[in-house]
């Protein structure tokens, strides 16, 4: 009995490692900075310190979806400014030097879930916008938020 | 003996029901988009273009430079952004009836702006020319101030009355 006690043991001590897959770290959110009334202003995912970015630790080979829960609008108290995220405004990077500048995988669809696999390294996960400022616009500090969700498929 | 594998079975299926619910873990991340929108352009017309009486026959001019008489627009917004001055300019005046036309003209050199660095309507800070497209930065204060004249050339046969016509000047951003 001790001795399947024991297996029993490892085998949660192994579980709990296993399934505890990932982890979401936020590195930088996405920046416009200032902005122009009626001057529409683009940052782009490769842009360091501006475009947005997560971090997906686990183990590697583990396969993960991600899904954006994406805003098309900023905010300022009763204030709106359209905010835009094309099909082509996600880049991910799986390998062992992640590059924003040329992302392994680029112009990837942030409407829609994307699978890929924790590299060694983690995974990267960058993405851009546009923000479209009418003419009126009221001056201000403007800020929605944007939520990205990993799951860990099993595979 | 089948009794404790029993036991430790159920024990292990427990464990795995126990366990099981994080095998399908989801981690969250939550960001912020950010931006700063700064204040947006006014221009005011602060003072007509005022030719005043004009004699048929008689050209008659206003300098840009005259207090009072020449076109003027005030500018405000942030301070030194880039900005882009279009002017649309009518080639006559037109009487309240629009049965008579008097024709206006305006040289390369018919306008004038200041950013504070210069001495004012007098003294500009530069010259542009209201035909063409022009980019200029507003000032460390935040304003620009644009001045414009023209000619006026009546003919010798030009019907009496009140002439006007719209001097529209469009502002914006560049963005820089």
């Amino acid at each position: 009995m001790k001795k399947y006690s024991l297996v029993l043991f490892f085998c949660l001590i192994f579980l709990s490692a296993h399934l505890s897959a990932q982890n979401v770290t936020v590195n930088n959110n996405l920046t416009f900075g200032t902005v122009f009334p009626g001057i529409p202003k683009t940052i782009s995912k490769t842009t360091a310190g501006l475009a947005a970015e997560f971090y997906v630790s686990g183990t590697a080979g583990n396969e993960v979806t991600i899904d954006f829960a994406l805003p098309t609008y900023m905010n300022l108290g009763a204030s709106n400014m359209q905010l835009i995220f094309r099909e082509t405004d996600c880049a991910i990077d799986t390998s062992a030097t992640p590059d924003q500048s040329s992302p392994e995988f680029n112009n990837l669809d942030p409407w829609h879930t994307l699978t890929y696999r924790i590299g060694s390294n983690g995974l990267y996960i960058w993405l851009g916008g546009i923000i479209v400022p009418g003419l009126t616009q009221t001056e201000g500090s403007y800020s929605s938020n944007i939520v990205i969700t990993v799951t860990y498929t099993g595979n | 003996m089948f009794q404790k594998l029993f036991k430790f079975i159920i024990g292990l299926i427990f464990c795995f029901m126990l366990v099981s619910p994080t095998a399908d873990a989801q981690e969250y991340g939550t960001i912020q988009a950010l931006a700063t929108v700064v204040t947006s352009l006014s221009v005011i017309g602060s003072t007509n273009l005022q030719f005043g009486a004009v004699t048929p026959g008689i050209n008659k001019s206003v300098d840009k430079s005259s207090v009072g008489t020449a076109g003027e627009w005030t500018i405000t917004g942030v301070a030194n952004a880039e900005v882009t001055l279009d002017m649309t300019l009518p080639d006559s005046l037109v009487t309240l009836d629009s049965l008579a036309f008097l024709r206006i003209s305006f040289s390369s050199t018919d306008a004038s702006y200041d950013d504070g660095t210069g001495g004012g309507q007098t003294a500009p800070a530069g010259v542009i020319d209201p035909s063409n497209f022009s980019t200029l930065r507003l000032g460390a204060g935040a304003t620009l101030v644009v001045w414009i004249g023209g000619t006026v050339l009546p003919s010798i046969s030009q019907t009496g009355g009140d002439y006007s016509s719209d001097v529209v000047l469009t502002v914006a951003y560049t963005g820089n």
